[in-house]
């Protein structure tokens, strides 16, 4: 089932409530319906009875597409399958900590403004270099990561010497905007918020405080280290998912402090 | 007579919190799409200024120097990556 939801770009949590009958595996993926490539969420959830899906949308598109299935019958009109019911849409206010961020800090500011244009749009946008409005941050979007010739799996890199933000095309459009935002947020810890600039933990951490306190959904946050985890397991990265596990599950009552 | 006046406030407050509340819960009707097989037709003039797209350089325009901080010298030629 697709449904579309009128968003008008607003911030805003939807809550998407859900009854299955028995354990079903059921999928939710929220679009923009007029920008390609530009997902919001994409996950899923085993729900035996009544269920809600929050998804926290600091950014939002125009117009939201909505997508409902129980995955073992693939997605199906409304109707056509009986295994899901969709009880209701419901448009909440969008829950954020601004308090724990330093917008104090014009870097900051600056930073956190141009990481949401360039992470809601790179679904259209072509290969090439892109400034923030103040010229102090630079990301160059290539088609990929090369190392001498040879592609390479990070998603994104910073040059610690100039700043400039390295960002492959190929492994971005497959990133929901809250994905993006976590990767272009650790790349910009590591040289403008860390004390340790070559801490990848450091970075992780300072990255998520900035990225929960907008709002953003915990659950996109865990998905993309580990998405890019699994694709390095290294036993620095085991640790690394442990520690911002631990963080993000401490995030809602304050207990976050980074010693690194 | 204080005890009433309080009560008025009490309730006025606890009717505003409730309006509060209501007004910024909205239901959304259930309207069904079907999958487009079509392009989606996109104009990123029409978006906000916040979401509006970053600038883009031309091609052969210089690159502004963007500003550096927390550098030492141990870090000179350092490339942190997001999966290391």
């Amino acid at each position: 089932m697709i449904f579309s939801v009128p968003t008008r770009h607003e911030e805003l949590t939807l809550l998407i409530k859900v009854k299955t009958f028995e354990p079903q595996k059921i999928r939710i993926k929220v679009i923009d319906a007029q920008q390609p490539n530009t997902s919001f969420t994409d996950r899923y959830k085993t729900i035996d009875g009544e269920s809600i899906f929050f998804v926290r949308m600091p950014v939002s598109p125009q117009e939201a597409l909505v997508y409902i299935y129980n995955e073992a019958n693939g997605n199906m009109a409304a109707g056509m399958d009986n295994s899901i019911e969709i009880e209701s849409i419901t448009k909440e206010p969008l829950e954020k900590k601004l308090d724990v961020i330093d917008f104090s800090n014009p870097l900051i500011r600056s930073f956190v403004n141009f990481a949401t244009r360039f992470s809601y749009n790179a679904g259209s946008l072509s290969s090439g270099t892109y400034a923030s409005d103040d010229k102090k941050f630079i990301i160059k979007y290539l088609p990929i990561i090369e190392d001498g010739g040879v592609e390479q799996t990070t998603p994104a890199r910073i040059d610690v010497d100039s700043g400039i933000i390295e960002i492959s095309k190929r492994q971005f459009l497959d990133y929901t905007v809250p994905n993006r935002i976590a990767i272009l947020l650790h790349e910009f810890s590591h040289v403008y918020v860390n004390d340790n600039l070559d801490d990848e933990v450091e970075a992780d951490l300072n990255a998520l405080l900035i990225y929960l306190g907008l709002g953003y959904p915990r659950i996109e946050a865990f998905e993309v280290f580990a998405k890019t985890f699994l694709n390095a397991p290294t036993e620095e990265n085991k640790i690394r998912y442990d520690k911002i596990s631990n963080f993000i599950d401490n995030f809602e009552n304050y207990n976050t402090f980074i010693h690194e | 007579m204080n005890m009433t006046r309080e009560k008025w406030i009490y309730t006025g407050v606890g009717l505003l919190v409730l309006l509060v509340l209501v007004s910024s819960t909205k239901k959304v009707a259930l309207i069904e799409v079907r999958e487009s097989t079509d392009q989606p037709t996109f104009d990123s003039s029409d978006l906000p200024p916040a979401l509006k797209p970053p600038y883009k350089l031309a091609e052969g325009e210089q690159i502004p120097r963007p500003i550096k901080k927390n550098l030492y010298l141990f870090s000179i030629g350092l490339k942190p990556r997001f999966d290391t």
